[in-house]
Parts: C-alpha cells; sequence; structure tokens
C-alpha cells in the first residue's frame, strides 16, 4: 500500500483527513486526533466530574502528558462504545479541550463543540478498600469493559539505564507510590480478592489484563521471575471462574517457549502480547536498548511466533509506540518509508499468525524523547487502515484486543467495519 | 426534529410492546444493497427514543448500526402487529451504551429473562418520523387520493 502524504510540511487537517479517506470511520478519525493531539480539561469540566461516579486518574502504570497527578478524569468514552485513551496535556502543546455543552462534557477545538463524550464510569468497587485497607483501585483499576492489574510496577531494563525512550513507568511508580500509597508489587491473593469485588457487578467486565514492567531476573534463565509472578496471579485470579480458561490478555515481555508453555498451561490465560515498540531492528536497538540487550529483534518476533503454536493464530499480537519511529536524529526521513517499513514488518508477522496493533505516541515529559512531537493525523490513519487491511487478508481476528477490550488502538476499532468496506468498500485515496 | 419529541402514538407503543409483532431492522450495507434483520429488545425510553437491546457483540444488526452510526445513515424499523398493522419508523442510531448505568440496568434485566449470554449493548436510536403502512389503511389513502389508478368498475354499482 502507498499512500501519498502533503509534501508541503503542511499538516492535514481533520476535515482534510476525513475526506482523503471515506472509508475510515470520522469518529475514529477523530479519537486518533485526540489521542495525538491530547486534551486539556476545563474547570467547569472537572466541576462535573465525580470520583464517585466517574474514574479518576491516578492509577495507570503510565503517566501524564503535562506530568501532573492531578484529580482528571481517567478517559472518555465516544457514541460508538469505543474509548479515547488520552492524558491531560497543557495547553501550550494545543490539545482538544473538554468543556461542557448543555451541562454535558463534550470536545471542543477552536470554541466549536465537535463531539460528545462521557467520562469513564467508576465501577462498584472503587469505593471499596482491601482486607490490607487500601483503595481496591490501587490494586486493580477499570477500563469501561477491562480489569486491570499491573503486578509490578517496575521495569529491570532502567537498572542499567536501558529502558525504552518514551516510558515513564519507574517515574510514574515514585509518583504513584508517594502520593497514592499504590503497592509497587501486588499480593495475589489480595488482586483476587478485588477481582472477586469487581465480577459482582455483572455486565460491568468482558477480559481480564495483566502487564508489568520487564522482570530480568529468573531461577534458571532470564525472566523466570516475570513468568512466576504472572502465573501466581493468574492463578489465584482463576480460582474465580468456573472454566479453566477465561478471556484475558496479557502485555510482557517476548518469553522463551518453556515460559510461554507454562504461561499457557498453568493459567487461564487467553491471549498473550508483547510489544517490539517499533518495527524495525536498528530503531528497536536504539529505543528498546533493555530488549535489545536481553532478547534482540530477530528473536523477539520468533518468541511472538512460537507463541502462537501455543496460544493459537489471532491471540497473539505485538504492539508499537506509533511515532517514535519518526523522531529526530534516528527515526525515518518521512511519513512514507515509516508507513512502508511498517506495513512491511506487520504483514511478515500476520503472514505467521501474530497481529500487529498500534497506539497513538504520547510524548511524556521526562524520557528521552519527551521533548519531541508525534506523527501527523494523515500518517495515524494511514498506519490504522493498513494494519486493519492486513488483518483481514490474513484472517486474523483481534477480539482479545479491540475497542471493547481495550480500545487504545485506532486500527483494531476498525474490526467493526462490515466485511463489504474492506473487500469493496471506497479505499483511502492513493491506495 | 428534536430527537425528544414524542412522535411514537400510543398504537406504535403497544405494538413495540407486543410480543407478537414482528420487528425487523432494515440498513444499507457499503454498496447501498438493503439488509432486512428480524429483531427482538426494542423498547420506546422514557425520552422516547427507541433502545435496541443487542445480545451478540458479532450480530451483523450491531455492526450495520455501528457503521450507521459512523457514517450517518438513518436505518428503519418496521412493525407488523398481529392483525396486519404495519408502521415504519425512520431514526438514527445515535450511541450505543456499553457500560454505563443504562447499560446496568439493561444487563440485570436480560439476565432476569433468563437470557445467559447477556448483552452486548443497548442501542438509543432517535426516531425521525413514523408511518403507517398497513395494506388497509394503504388503500384507503389510494382510493381517496388516486382514483385515476383504479378501473372504472371499482366504482360501478353492484
Amino acid at each position: 500500500m502507498s499512500i501519498a502524504f502533503e509534501k508541503s510540511g503542511r499538516e492535514l487537517t481533520l476535515s482534510e483527513v476525513v475526506a482523503k479517506y471515506p472509508g475510515v470511520p470520522p469518529l475514529i478519525i477523530l479519537k486518533t486526533d485526540v489521542q495525538r493531539r491530547g486534551v486539556f480539561y476545563s474547570d467547569r469540566a472537572l466541576s462535573v466530574l465525580d470520583a464517585a461516579r466517574h474514574a479518576v486518574t491516578g492509577t495507570h502504570i503510565f503517566g501524564t502528558r503535562d506530568g501532573k497527578l492531578a484529580p482528571r478524569p481517567e478517559s472518555l468514552l465516544l457514541r460508538d462504545g469505543t474509548s479515547i485513551i488520552t492524558t491531560p496535556t497543557p495547553l501550550e502543546q494545543n490539545p482538544y479541550i473538554v468543556d461542557l455543552l448543555d451541562g454535558n462534557p463534550w470536545l471542543f477545538d477552536g470554541g466549536d463543540p465537535i463531539e460528545e463524550v462521557e467520562y469513564w464510569p467508576a465501577p462498584a468497587y472503587y469505593a471499596k478498600l482491601s482486607r490490607s485497607g487500601v483503595p481496591m483501585k490501587n490494586i486493580v483499576s477499570a477500563r469501561p469493559q477491562r480489569l486491570n492489574i499491573f503486578p509490578y510496577r517496575y521495569c529491570t531494563f532502567w537498572n542499567n539505564a536501558k529502558g525504552c525512550a518514551f516510558c515513564d513507568i519507574v517515574s510514574q511508580l515514585k509518583k504513584g507510590r508517594e502520593a497514592l500509597k499504590i503497592p509497587a508489587r501486588l499480593d495475589p491473593a489480595e488482586v483476587a480478592e478485588v477481582v472477586a469485588e469487581a465480577l459482582k457487578e455483572k455486565g460491568r467486565f468482558s477480559t481480564l489484563f495483566l502487564t508489568s514492567g520487564s522482570v530480568t531476573s529468573g531461577r534458571k534463565k532470564p525472566f523466570d521471575d516475570e513468568v512466576d509472578f504472572y502465573i501466581a496471579i493468574l492463578k489465584e485470579v482463576g480460582k474465580l471462574f468456573r472454566t479453566p480458561k477465561y478471556p484475558s490478555q496479557i502485555i510482557a515481555t517476548a518469553f522463551a517457549e518453556d515460559q510461554l508453555e507454562r504461561l499457557y498451561r498453568e493459567t487461564g490465560l487467553t491471549s498473550y502480547t508483547a510489544d517490539l515498540e517499533v518495527l524495525d531492528e536498528r530503531l528497536f536497538g536504539q529505543f528498546c536498548p533493555g530488549k535489545a540487550e536481553w532478547i534482540g529483534y530477530k528473536e523477539w518476533k520468533r518468541r511472538l511466533v512460537r507463541a502462537v503454536g501455543i496460544f493459537g493464530r489471532g491471540r497473539v499480537g505485538t504492539g508499537i509506540v506509533a511515532g517514535i519511529e519518526l523522531t529526530r536524529p534516528h527515526g525515518y526521513a518521512s511519513e512514507e518509508e515509516a508507513l512502508a517499513r511498517n506495513l512491511e514488518e506487520a504483514e511478515e508477522l500476520a503472514e505467521q499468525g501474530v497481529t500487529t496493533v498500534y497506539i497513538v505516541w504520547s510524548p511524556r515529559p521526562g524520557t528521552p524523547l519527551g521533548d519531541q512531537k508525534n506523527a501527523s493525523l494523515d500518517y495515524y490513519v494511514a498506519l490504522a487502515w493498513g494494519f486493519h487491511r492486513l488483518r483481514r487478508k490474513h484472517n486474523l481476528s483481534v477480539t482479545f484486543d479491540d475497542y471493547r477490550r481495550c480500545g487504545n488502538h485506532p486500527d483494531t476499532d476498525l474490526d467493526r467495519l462490515t466485511g463489504e468496506a474492506v473487500q469493496v468498500g471506497k479505499p483511502p485515496r492513493g491506495d | 426534529m428534536n430527537g425528544n419529541e414524542n412522535i411514537l402514538s400510543e398504537r406504535v407503543r403497544g405494538l413495540i410492546l407486543d410480543p407478537g409483532t414482528l420487528i425487523a431492522l432494515s440498513t444499507l450495507n457499503e454498496r447501498g444493497v438493503p439488509q432486512v434483520d428480524f429483531i427482538s429488545g426494542l423498547v420506546v425510553s422514557e425520552d422516547n427514543q427507541l433502545e435496541h437491546l443487542e445480545y451478540s457483540e458479532n450480530s451483523r444488526t450491531h455492526l450495520r448500526l455501528v457503521n450507521a452510526l459512523w457514517f450517518g445513515h438513518s436505518v428503519s424499523i418496521t412493525l407488523r402487529g398481529k392483525d396486519g398493522e404495519v408502521f415504519e419508523i425512520q431514526g438514527y442510531p445515535r450511541k450505543v451504551h456499553v457500560t454505563g448505568a443504562l447499560f446496568s440496568r439493561r444487563y440485570a434485566e436480560v439476565l432476569k429473562e433468563g437470557r445467559s449470554e447477556g448483552l452486548a449493548g443497548v442501542w438509543r436510536i432517535a426516531p425521525e418520523a413514523v408511518t403507517e403502512r398497513s395494506s388497509h389503511a394503504l388503500d384507503r389513502e389510494h382510493r381517496r387520493d388516486e382514483p385515476f389508478h383504479l378501473h372504472l368498475d371499482a366504482f360501478a354499482l353492484p
């Protein structure tokens, strides 16, 4: 697929991108742009935020774009049921504004109301404390339909300063520990206690999700400790279900085959994701030096493919932080080149049963890439369309990471385009 | 029109409530081909919107409604009562609730009814126009408005 991007250096506006891609829902293009530019909550918008009814920021493993810990909406829901997972962004970065219209939250741009939004609802268990007296939301947090478990909020790649260049997990851990008393390492029994409470709210959740920082230590081989900890939590949580397997996703390190086997055989886990973060070996080494040092790009991909043999096609994925591949001085010189390279690598993985998804990169303060800009909206939409088409071409399901289970991938939002749209619908111009 | 304005008459509401009514949802696919699905789980909300309870995440109806919402297309809902009366409601899918208070309430109701598969979403459809399509009503209108479409023997004395 080749897409012609704007050559003048001027980025296309939202309406121009909507016109350029008639086969892509305008609402998903808007969502992508909001993720790209971030949001700023007006005082009026914050005045209707109610911690008893809404999910409030502070529980996530990663930080915000403005570097602050303050009570703001965790994220936003759109009319089509998908989420805009975005972070509060300083006004000088030209974010969308969330303000009120007729008493309800709306997205505004340039003073104009663009689209109504809802704050994520807080689940009932958010009001409760665990048996050790910790607020339950600090042990297991919630997206609209997903339970988030962050077993360990530290990444040992940072021990020798080889953490990923876009990641603020360690600084967020410090903030969360000091300001909110969030435990760095969870107790599996306490996690199960909270999940049991969450399950009392029927219809509220459709999947269980785990992610941690990488843990290089191990009894026999690197990352055994990380695997053991996931297994301990999944086993404890698994006692709550009547079936041996239950809808669940893990985003973890690319484990060796025997570790993957254990993870699958000993727990109820049903899908596995190991994020490459960037689809190029040179850039992987540059932006993910810890992953490159301990596993390497080619081996990471091999492990993903092996995971397909264990978890099955359509149950294994990798994610990229889209936009870092265009940063200076190491990134691609053009968006055309970046798109072509991303799709080429993603297709190689898709052919082997691994699906690729992306998140819109939010440059975060204090990270090595934090002072750079993310990519154009045009680029992100072309990438979403490209990944979506690859899944259709290779008949890859992505229900474990779709609008409802996750909500953070514009490309998987397109999974709800009806089949005809992909086969005979109008492709983006230039396709 | 204002989406909250009540354009659903008592007769139409009665048909929606009646379990014997056949309900068909018509949408267009991307090639402009009409598709009709028979649905259950249609209710009228307190603010006069149609609520369609969607039980399956991957049903054709659900996907068609998402696509209608995404691309601003209207849909049509046809009600055919036990006695042959037919009404057509044209409307726009405005929102699908997959979480939150409305979803939770409807989910609980669905479980209470014994539908163990639960609920995928609650669609809010804003009715824009209602037309009676019952054949006897159409005949009556036709005879009144277009006498030239009939044969003379229809006017003749017995």
